[in-house]
C-alpha cells in the first residue's frame, strides 16, 4: 500500500516535469539572433521605380534577415496570431505565424525572422481567424532557399492551443 | 399501456380540432423549414466564397479598398476605381520574388456574365478550393486575339458550345446600343464547372479586350470604325490592367512585397492577402447572416407561442374532458403527460415536414443557386442539423409542460365541481 | 344493519376547503348496504357535490374514515384512490357526460382502459369490449346502430345520458354514483331513463346513490336520505333549510 502511494506521488510530481520538457517555450526575441539589427525598410527600395526621372533602374539586393540556427530541429512553443495560407470555411491548415496583426500600416511588416510559416497536423477548426494561439511543434531553420525548402523558419506538423489572456 | 392510451387520447383530441391543428402544424412545419434554410445557406455560402480562391499570394488592383478588391478581382461583383498601368504590372511581375502572375481586365459582358480579359498564365496557375486546377470540359485555352474559352454556368445556361460566336457588351449591362457587334468572338474552349464565379465568366486575351476597345478611346464608339479584321494588324498591346494575382516563390516574402506594392510611388496600388481579405468579407457578412439566424429563432420561437396558445385556449375548453377522465380513475400526472404530449406530437410532425420540405427545396433550388456560385448538396443536412431538430422537440416538451402543469393543478383544484 | 356487509360506511367525515375556515361537511356516520338504492336529497351549494368528490376518492377528507368495499380510501396515496375509483365506482353526471372527440363506444370502452379489473369482467360478459357496449346500449334502449356511428355532439341529452350510463356500468363497478343526472332531461325522458338505470344496476349488481333536488324521483328508491340532515356543516341559514323540507 505504501509503495503504491509512494508510486503515485512520483509519477504525480514528474508529470508536469515530464510534459514541460516537450515543447520548450520561447519568445519572439529568441527568433532574432542577438547581434542583429534591424533595418527600416524606407533605406532599402524594393521596386526601383521610386524616381520619376526615368532613369534605368537596378534592383538592389534585398538581405533577407537572418535566422538563429541554434534553434533548427528545437522542439519549441510560442504564441502569436495566424495568418491564414491554406484555409477552407471552417478551418486553417498552414499559415503564417506572427507576433501582431493589424498594425501594419504604421510600422514595416515583420521582418522574416519574426515569421515561422507553420503547417499543422491536423487542421485546425476555428470561426475566429485573429483570436491569438499557441503554435507547438518542431522547429526548421532553413538558411537558404533550396528547391524544396525556402529560407525562413518553419514548423511541420505543429498543433495549435488556444491563448487564454 | 396507459402511455400509449394517453397518446391515442392526444392524437384523437387534435384530430377533432383538425382545422387549427393544422394551422398550427403548417406554422412549426414553415419556421423549421426556415431555420434550417437560413442555418444550411451561411454555412455553405461561407464555404463556397472560401473556395473562390486558393494559392494565390497576393491579390493586386488600383487603390481602393480590400474587400472591394477581393470582390471584383475573385467574385466579379462591383467594379474597380480605375484600372492599373501595364508597366507598372510588368514591373512588379518580374521581380525575382515572384514566380508567377496573372493579369486580369474587366469591364464587359455578354447576356449577364462578366468578360474577363486575361492571359494563358490563368489557365495555368490559378486555383480554387482544395489547390484544385482548372479544367477544360472541351477545347483549348485562347491562342487568336478573337478566341473565348467561357465557364460551364454560360455555356450551360446560354446553350454554347464550340466554335459559336458571341457579342460582348460594353459595361456590365448588356444592351443593343452598347454592343460591340462589329467584333465577335469564338467559343474556343468551355471550363469543367468549378462551383465559382468562374463558371460564370466569359474568358477572353488581353489582346481581345484592346482590339475591342480600339475605336472606343473616347469613352463612345468613334466615327471612324476599325473593324475585326482591321484591328489584327494594330498594335494589341494592353497599357492598362484591372488587377493582377501574384504567386511568390517564398511565402516569407509575402509581407515585403506587399509593403513595397502599397507604397510604390508611381501608381497608387493594393496588394491584399486573400486570406484576410475574404476574412474582412466574413466579418461583415457575419453580422447579416447571425442576423438572419436570430431572425430564424425568433421566428420558431414565435411558432411555439402560437402553439402555446392554441393549447391553452384548448384547456378551458377540455376542463369538462378533463373532469369526465378524472372520475374514470385518471391520475393527475397522466393528465400533465395528456397536455404535454400535445405539443410534443405538433413538434415532431412539424418537424418532419419541415425538414422534408427543406430537402425537396434543396432539389429544386440547385439550378438556381448554382448560378451564384452556391453550391448547396443535399448532404448538407447532416449530425449538426439533427441536433438542431433535437433541440426544437426539447423546447417544444418544456413548452408543453406550461399546460400540462396547468391542467394537472387545475384537475386537483376542480375535483367534481366543474365549472360549465 | 349489519356493517360487515356495508358497501360504504363513513364516520366522523370533516372536509373544509383550503381557503375555509369553517368546515363544508360534517357527517358522523353514513351507511350503505351492498344493493341498495339510495336517494340523496339536497339542493345544489348544499354540497353534494362536495360529498361525491369525497366519496368518489377525488378529494381527501381532513379527519374521518371512508370505507368502501372494506378499503378506507381516506388512507390511501393519490394514485391508490384514482385506481380504486376507476376499478370501483362508476359515475353519471347531470350534463356533458360524454368526451366529444370520442365514438360513443370509444366513450364507453374508455372506462375499462382505466381498469383492468372492469375489463375483465366486461370480458366475461362479452367477446369483445364493444360487444358489451353494444349489449348495455340496448338494454338501455339505445340499439339504432346508425345512430351510435355520429359523433357524440349530435345524440340528443336523453341519448347522450343512456350512453354515460353505460359507461358507468361497464365492467360491472360494485357502486354506481349519479349526480342528478336527470336535471337536463325533459319530464318524459326522466322517468324512463331513471327505470333504465335502476334496471340495469339491479342486473349487474351494483349500488347506487343517486343525488338530486327533484324529490319526483324519490318513489324508486330503497331509502332516502335529506343531505342537510346528513351533513352537520350545512352553513345555509334555517329558512334556507326549511325551504329544503317542503
Amino acid at each position: 500500500m505504501n509503495t503504491l502511494r509512494f508510486i503515485l506521488l512520483l509519477t504525480l510530481t514528474m508529470s508536469p516535469w515530464v510534459y514541460s520538457s516537450e515543447y520548450q517555450e520561447v519568445s519572439w526575441d529568441d527568433l532574432m539572433p542577438e547581434d542583429w539589427v534591424p533595418i527600416a525598410p524606407e533605406e532599402q527600395g524594393f521596386f526601383e521605380g521610386e524616381t520619376y526621372d526615368g532613369q534605368i533602374e537596378t534592383l538592389p539586393k534585398t538581405d533577407m534577415a537572418p535566422i538563429v540556427k541554434t534553434l533548427d530541429k528545437q522542439k519549441l512553443k510560442l504564441p502569436g496570431y495566424m495568418i491564414p495560407i491554406k484555409f477552407n470555411a471552417s478551418s486553417v491548415s498552414e499559415f503564417l505565424f506572427v507576433p501582431y496583426v493589424g498594425a501594419c500600416v504604421h510600422t514595416p511588416p515583420p521582418p522574416e525572422n519574426q515569421i515561422v510559416y507553420v503547417s499543422l497536423k491536423k487542421p485546425m477548426e476555428t470561426q475566429d481567424f485573429w483570436a491569438p494561439v499557441w503554435v507547438s511543434g518542431m522547429m526548421v531553420a532553413q538558411i537558404s532557399m533550396t528547391k524544396f525548402a525556402t529560407a525562413g523558419y518553419h514548423m511541420t506538423e505543429a498543433t495549435t492551443e488556444v491563448y487564454d489572456y | 399501456m396507459n402511455f400509449l392510451l394517453l397518446l391515442k387520447l392526444t392524437f384523437k383530441s387534435i384530430l377533432n380540432r383538425r382545422f387549427t391543428s393544422c394551422l398550427t402544424l403548417l406554422s412549426i412545419c414553415i419556421s423549421v423549414f426556415l431555420l434550417l434554410g437560413v442555418d444550411t445557406v451561411r454555412k455553405e455560402a461561407k464555404h463556397s466564397f472560401t473556395n473562390t480562391i486558393s494559392g494565390t499570394d497576393l491579390l493586386v488592383g488600383a487603390r481602393s479598398g480590400s474587400v472591394q478588391l477581393l470582390l471584383y478581382s475573385v467574385f466579379r461583383i462591383g467594379n474597380a476605381t480605375n484600372n492599373i498601368g501595364w508597366d507598372s504590372y510588368e514591373k512588379i511581375s518580374s521581380h525575382p520574388s515572384v514566380a508567377w502572375s496573372i493579369p486580369i481586365s474587366l469591364g464587359d459582358s455578354h447576356k449577364g456574365f462578366r468578360v474577363m480579359g486575361t492571359t494563358q498564365a490563368y489557365f495555368e496557375h490559378y486555383r480554387f478550393a482544395d489547390d484544385q486546377a482548372l479544367e477544360f470540359k472541351i477545347g483549348k485555352p485562347f491562342s487568336g486575339v478573337y478566341d473565348t474559352v467561357i465557364g460551364a454556368e454560360v455555356a450551360e445556361n446560354l446553350g454554347y458550345q464550340l466554335g459559336d460566336e458571341l457579342m460582348l457588351a460594353h459595361g456590365v449591362y448588356d444592351t443593343d446600343f452598347a454592343r460591340h457587334d462589329d467584333k465577335p468572338f469564338v467559343v474556343t474552349g468551355i471550363l469543367e464547372r468549378t462551383g465559382t464565379p468562374v463558371d460564370r465568366t466569359i474568358h477572353v486575351s488581353l489582346q481581345g479586350i484592346e482590339a475591342l476597345h480600339i475605336d472606343w478611346k473616347t469613352g463612345t464608339r468613334s466615327r471612324e470604325k476599325v473593324s475585326a479584321k482591321q484591328a489584327l494588324d494594330l498594335d494589341l498591346q494592353p497599357k492598362q490592367i484591372t488587377a493582377f494575382m501574384l504567386g511568390l516563390n517564398s511565402k516569407m516574402e509575402i509581407f515585403r512585397v506587399q509593403r513595397a506594392i502599397n507604397n510604390y510611388k508611381r501608381e497608387p496600388m493594393l496588394a491584399v492577402l486573400p486570406g484576410l481579405a475574404l476574412g474582412e468579407l466574413w466579418q461583415l457578412i457575419g453580422v447579416a447572416e447571425k442576423a438572419l439566424f436570430i431572425i430564424a429563432v425568433f421566428v420558431l420561437l414565435n411558432s411555439f407561442v402560437g402553439l402555446l396558445t392554441v393549447i391553452l385556449t384548448s384547456l378551458n375548453e377540455r376542463r369538462r374532458e378533463i373532469a369526465i377522465l378524472r372520475s374514470l380513475g385518471c391520475r393527475p400526472n397522466q393528465i400533465f403527460i395528456l397536455l404535454a404530449s400535445e405539443s410534443l406530437l405538433f413538434a415532431i410532425v412539424g418537424c418532419f415536414l419541415g425538414v422534408f420540405l427543406f430537402l425537396v427545396a434543396i432539389v429544386l433550388s440547385q439550378p438556381v443557386l448554382q448560378g451564384y456560385g452556391l453550391h448547396i448538396p443535399l448532404s448538407s443536412f447532416g449530425f449538426e442539423q439533427l441536433v438542431l431538430i433535437a433541440i426544437v422537440i426539447g423546447v417544444s416538451f418544456l413548452i408543453g409542460s406550461i399546460p400540462g402543469y396547468r391542467a394537472y393543478k387545475q384537475s386537483l383544484a376542480d375535483g367534481m365541481s366543474i365549472k360549465l | 344493519m349489519n356493517t360487515k356487509t356495508a358497501l360504504l360506511k363513513v364516520e366522523n367525515l370533516r372536509f373544509r376547503w383550503l381557503s375555509s375556515q369553517r368546515d363544508v361537511m360534517d357527517i358522523p356516520e353514513l351507511s350503505i348496504q351492498k344493493g341498495e338504492r339510495v336517494f340523496i336529497k339536497g339542493e345544489s351549494g348544499a354540497g353534494k357535490t362536495t360529498l361525491l368528490s369525497l366519496l368518489g376518492g377525488i378529494n381527501l377528507p381532513d379527519s374521518g374514515l371512508i370505507n368502501i368495499l372494506g378499503t378506507d380510501i381516506s388512507q390511501l396515496k393519490q394514485s391508490r384512490r384514482d385506481q380504486f375509483r376507476a376499478d370501483h365506482i362508476g359515475f353519471v353526471f347531470q350534463l356533458f357526460n360524454l368526451i366529444p372527440y370520442l365514438s360513443v363506444i370509444e366513450n364507453i370502452t374508455l372506462a375499462c382502459e382505466f381498469s383492468s379489473r372492469r375489463k375483465a369482467k366486461a370480458l366475461s360478459k362479452s367477446k369483445t369490449l364493444e360487444d358489451e357496449a353494444y349489449r348495455l346500449l340496448s338494454h338501455l334502449q339505445l340499439q339504432d346502430r346508425r345512430l351510435l356511428t355520429k359523433p357524440v355532439s349530435e345524440l340528443s341529452v336523453g341519448q347522450q345520458q343512456r350512453v354515460a350510463a353505460a359507461r358507468a356500468l361497464i365492467g360491472s363497478p360494485e357502486l354506481i354514483i349519479a349526480d342528478e343526472p336527470t336535471s337536463a332531461l325533459d319530464a318524459d325522458t326522466r322517468e324512463h331513463f331513471l327505470n333504465l338505470l335502476l334496471s340495469e344496476c339491479e342486473y349487474s349488481g351494483s349500488t347506487v346513490l343517486f343525488v338530486s333536488h327533484d324529490r319526483g324521483l324519490e318513489h324508486a328508491f330503497d331509502r332516502s336520505i335529506l343531505l342537510n340532515e346528513l351533513n352537520k356543516a350545512d352553513s345555509r341559514s334555517k329558512d334556507q333549510q326549511q325551504g329544503d323540507m317542503l
